[in-house]
């Protein structure tokens, strides 16, 4: 806003300094004018007023640079305001003087505010009015006289400079500069339009640069982040399979660590086994030979030697069970394990089981990992046993299908929910109290039958009991 | 006919008596408390028909007494017995026929008693 006031400023500056020089020549022009006339009738006190108006009016032109704006008006609008009283007291309402009060409001009108020119108008206008009035009471008289005045060639002269005078600066300077103000102002308008017009036009190149930017790099985000997605997932499945492997991992570590406590403690109990044994052996061949062999000696030393083959096949048994071997080419017979296995429930089995057994006739032996199988069996029996509450039934039945061995265990005990016999192969799925079974037992059971490319079946319904089916091939073949 | 010289092997004490009391009536049954003394029994007594010797003992195990003692008398029929599963060192002396038969613990005397009988025969 600042610049434009100054702007403006300036113009009227401008346009009043050149109004000041013009007036000032015009004005000394038709002041020898006014000089002939005086000389020609008379000096009169207006001729002299008007010489000093002239005169402050020559100064004020002449240091118009130095002199403010308020000031050079000032004195500009009060030197015209005496001229045209000063005329007017001479020569009423032939002075050529009073244009100005039409001149003055209309220039003043560019330069102040429309208020005051309007003011200054009325103003103008009062003065004219009471001086008519004073013409007409009387009490001012014309100082000259009339006829001859009319017809004095001068007065048009006097008039006409005047007249060009007002006009001229109307035309050249309030009409010339004002308009080249405009122009200039509408002009530079124009020229900060088109500014504007192209640094839009660069804006918007810049905004769709950026928004071509923004899309690419958005595009790129969007596929940084499928990848990490996809990453995502295949961690997910990795940590997944980590999981398993750990699981499988513990569970060889604790059957490995219960390979070695078995082996350990078996051996320590075959040497005692030992020393009862050929005691046994040597007292029976003593009562022989000193024919002391009664029926009572001989049904004790059968108790010891009962005891002696149970304890051995108990240790055997658990050798068999915690052997941490990885062959699957061993030969493993299926009857024999099942009967370890059952030796080694029989305390869960006793009095409260009632175990019959179908075994088939035909070999029972195949290629596989004894101890794993073992695993097994075990896991799968003590299923059954831990089903049944109080009394109930076990049934192994065993058959030789084509080139595969069918091992089939039946409980009567409490049987699966559906919703539980889809989840019972999952590792730590268990139906027990916490601290009871790991529920790690039949998922490893069908990780070492599918180990042995075998099949484990299981039907069952809640309180008609479980039957699990084991499908093993003969012979071991590596992959599948 | 002489009773047939039989040497068993074994560090506990306990097993050479068993040993001895339920087989002198029909071996000539010698006992050794470890591998050397066993070696030095061989090369002493040297009509030595069979060896039977446990698998662990302190200084020399089984298999390595036998292989000292074949190097020393061939002719001897060698058998071994150990508590524990067959091991690998005794299935390759079985494959080598470094040892003739091998009898788990606790073993049957009646059934040693039959093998050796047969092996001389």
């Amino acid at each position: 806003m600042d610049a434009i006031t100054q702007e403006i400023k300036v113009v009227r500056n401008r346009v009043l300094n050149s109004a000041l020089v013009v007036i000032s020549i015009f004005g000394v022009i038709s002041h020898s004018t006014a000089l002939l006339r005086a000389i020609m009738h008379e000096f009169n006190a207006t001729f002299y007023i008007q010489t000093f108006v002239l005169v402050l009016l020559v100064l004020t032109t002449v240091y118009r640079k130095k002199l403010s704006l308020g000031v050079k008006t000032f004195v500009f609008s009060s030197i015209i305001i005496i001229a045209i009283i000063a005329g007017m007291v001479a020569y009423g309402i032939l002075a050529s003087s009073t244009i100005f009060i039409v001149a003055l409001p209309v220039f003043a009108s560019f330069m102040i505010p429309l208020k005051r020119a309007v003011i200054l108008l009325i103003s103008l206008i009062g003065v004219y009015v009471l001086f008519g009035v004073l013409f007409s009471v009387g009490i001012l008289e014309y100082a000259i006289e009339i006829n001859t005045y009319l017809t004095d060639s001068s007065i048009w002269i006097i008039g006409s400079s005047i007249d060009t005078i007002i006009a001229a600066s109307g035309i050249l300077f309030v009409g010339h500069y004002f308009t080249k103000a405009l122009i200039k102002n509408s002009s530079k308008i124009e020229e900060q339009k088109n500014e504007l017009q192209k640094h839009k036009e660069i804006l918007e190149l810049i905004v769709q640069e950026r928004t071509s930017d923004l899309e690419n790099a958005n595009k790129k985000l969007k596929n940084a982040n499928e990848k990490v997605r996809d990453k995502n997932t295949k961690l997910k499945s990795t940590l997944k399979n980590l999981k398993k492997a750990q699981i499988q991992l513990v569970h060889s570590e604790k059957m490995a660590s219960l390979g070695v406590l078995t082996a350990g403690v078996a051996h320590e109990i075959n040497n005692p086994l030992n020393y009862i044994l050929g005691g046994y052996t040597g007292l029976k061949h003593f009562l022989e030979r000193n024919n002391s062999l009664n029926e009572e000696a001989e049904f004790l030393l059968n108790s010891i030697k009962t005891g002696i083959d149970k304890s051995a096949a108990i240790v055997s048994g658990l050798n068999e069970f915690s052997r941490d071997v990885e062959d699957f080419n061993e030969q493993c017979d299926i009857h024999m394990i099942l009967d370890n296995c059952l030796l080694m429930l029989n305390n869960q089995i006793k009095n409260r089981i009632t175990v019959t057994k179908g075994y088939t006739k035909d070999s029972s032996i195949l290629e596989g990992n004894v101890g794993k199988l073992h695993q097994v069996f075990i896991n799968l029996l003590t299923n059954a046993c831990q089903a049944i509450g109080d009394k109930g039934e076990i049934n192994i039945t065993t058959i030789k299908e084509d080139n595969k061995f069918v091992t089939e265990i039946s409980d009567s005990g409490a049987g699966i929910s559906k919703e539980n016999l889809s989840k019972i192969a999952d590792p730590f799925f268990t139906t027990k109290e916490p601290g009871v079974g790991t529920g790690l037992g039949l998922s490893i059971c069908f990780t070492i039958i599918k180990s042995h490319n075998g099949e484990i079946d299981i039907q069952s319904k809640p309180k008609q009991g479980t039957t699990v089916k084991v499908i093993l091939p003969l012979k071991y073949v590596m992959n599948g | 006919m002489d009773k047939l010289k039989v040497l068993y092997v074994d560090d506990e004490e306990l097993n050479l008596q068993l040993f001895e009391i339920n087989l002198s009536e029909i071996f000539n049954v010698i006992t050794a408390d470890s591998g050397e003394h066993g070696l030095e029994i061989i090369l002493k007594e040297k009509d030595i028909a069979v060896v039977v010797s446990d698998m662990k003992m302190p200084s020399m195990n089984g298999i390595e007494f036998i292989k000292k003692a074949k190097e020393v008398d061939p002719t001897i029929q060698y058998y071994i017995l150990t508590g524990f599963e067959i091991t690998e060192e005794i299935r390759d002396a079985l494959k080598t026929g470094l040892i003739k038969k091998y009898f788990r613990k606790p073993f049957d005397l009646d059934i040693i008693k039959g093998e050796l009988l047969n092996a001389i025969k």
